[in-house]
């Protein structure tokens, strides 16, 4: 019951809101047997605030998500990603195009060789095609293969050995982009061996013919090597370029390791802020 | 909660939220900075918590960086709002409600803020407990430690009128 002794509390109650009907018809029961405390009830009544509905937050679309939203993402951390990534995919474009280049350099080099083959080969058959093809020809042909298969060899070998011999007496200048020229020469042998129709075409006359595809091709090997890249210009061995080919390695395994990370970057979002203001959203 | 909920929250308590925070801070940028802030964490934890509780989860953000945040700024405001009050006063305001804002000056952050959450939003003891991490004791013993201050305060300025 309410009484002089609790009579504030009971105020303060009610001026929370927190009496029951009960408790409040009590209360007022009380004032009225005691007028004196209806201005300290009023006052207590008047600390109740009423909201001031004029305050209103003007900008609630801003506060609003748009549909797909993903997580946020620091963005520095994910700066710190983006430029790491791409110090290591340019450090691999480098090292990629360095390693095309030596490939490609070799693969020339043997592609080359072909040539040297073809170009005989390629030549003989317009030079008979302006004689008269007549099988009466390649009987002939065929009667001076076999002794000229045995001349030849030492024929084609001959430009080698006269390559050899000027090399070995020459400047080392002169020496260093023939060296090639002749370790892949024997290999050419070899395949022209069991292709004999295409030698018995050749004839003496185009023996020069063969020796000057070996000049060409140490023009383009000379050219093949000015498009080599930086490694192909510096004095290194086959096994540091191994070297570089298993470095060449592991940045791919970090290549994969980042793709790895940019799957995990998909379907995400980077909000971009300054304070709390949201700039836009870069989703991935 | 899902996206819709949020927007909803963002719709029925962004303006609540304001007018708590401006009577809290007594700032708008503050106010404002409180509400982006409080959605900004709701945004964050939505799958951690219900859109029943949404709410209370918004005031509760709003409350803490309300009083921690800006305690020491408002003292220094405070200060200069008092000086400024007793020369509005004494011209003579007789608008009660201009004179109950003066009033909730008086009060601490903390009472301010038990004070708004009681009057605007018409919280319990219980929720208000929750809201803020004070037990239903301290709740209630604080806002009725605020009510007597505003009380004393409304009938001090009567009397000078």
């Amino acid at each position: 019951m309410v009484n002089k002794d609790n009579y504030e509390e009971y105020m303060l109650l009610y001026a929370d809101d927190e009496l029951s009907e009960a408790e409040t018809k009590a209360l007022f029961a009380f004032v009225n047997q005691h007028p004196e405390l209806r201005s300290e009830l009023d006052a207590y009544s008047a600390t109740r605030l009423m909201p001031d509905t004029d305050i209103v937050y003007a900008h609630k679309e801003q506060l609003m998500k748009s549909s797909g939203g993903g997580k946020v993402i620091g963005l520095g951390k994910w700066w710190m990603y983006a430029a790491a990534a791409c110090v290591i995919l340019f450090a691999v474009m480098i090292i990629r195009n360095n390693n095309t280049e030596t490939t490609d350099s070799t693969s020339v080099a043997i592609k080359e060789e072909p040539k040297t083959n073809t170009t005989p080969i390629a030549n003989t058959p317009k030079e008979l095609h302006s004689t008269p093809a007549n099988p009466v020809v390649h009987e002939n042909a065929i009667a001076y293969s076999k002794s000229k298969i045995k001349n030849q060899k030492p024929k084609t070998q001959s430009p080698i050995i006269n390559q050899k011999s000027p090399t070995a007496e020459q400047v080392a200048k002169v020496e260093k982009p023939h060296q090639p020229e002749v370790q892949h020469i024997p290999v050419q042998l070899q395949h022209e061996e069991p292709a004999p129709i295409a030698k018995i075409e050749t004839q003496p006359q185009h023996l020069p013919v063969i020796e000057q595809p070996s000049a060409n091709e140490a023009i383009t090997l000379q050219t093949v090597k000015e498009k080599k890249g930086i490694l192909a210009w510096l004095p290194v061995n086959k096994e540091k370029t191994e070297g570089l080919s298993v470095l060449a390695e592991v940045v791919n395994e970090k290549i994969e390791k980042i793709k790895e990370v940019k799957n995990n970057i998909k379907d995400s979002e980077v909000t971009f802020k300054i304070g709390n203001k949201e700039l836009f959203i870069l989703r991935l | 909660m899902e996206l819709n909920e949020y927007n909803t929250c963002v719709k029925e308590w962004a303006d609540a939220l304001f007018r708590f925070a401006c009577k809290s801070t007594g700032n708008e940028e503050d106010a404002r900075d409180v509400v982006q802030n409080s959605f900004e964490v709701l945004w964050q934890k939505r799958k951690d918590v219900m859109p029943a509780k949404a709410k209370a989860f918004l005031f509760q953000v709003a409350y803490n960086q309300s009083v921690d945040n800006y305690r020491k700024r408002r003292r220094i405001v405070l200060k200069e709002q008092e000086e400024e009050s007793r020369t509005t006063t004494a011209r003579g305001s007789s608008d009660l409600k201009k004179v109950l804002e003066r009033a909730l000056t008086k009060l601490d952050e903390q009472a301010r803020a038990l004070v708004l959450l009681k009057d605007y939003e018409g919280y319990s003891y219980e929720e208000i407990a929750q809201i803020t991490g004070l037990n239903e004791t301290q709740v209630k013993v604080y806002l009725h430690r605020a009510r007597k201050v505003l009380k004393d305060y409304l009938v001090s300025v009567e009397n000078i009128i």
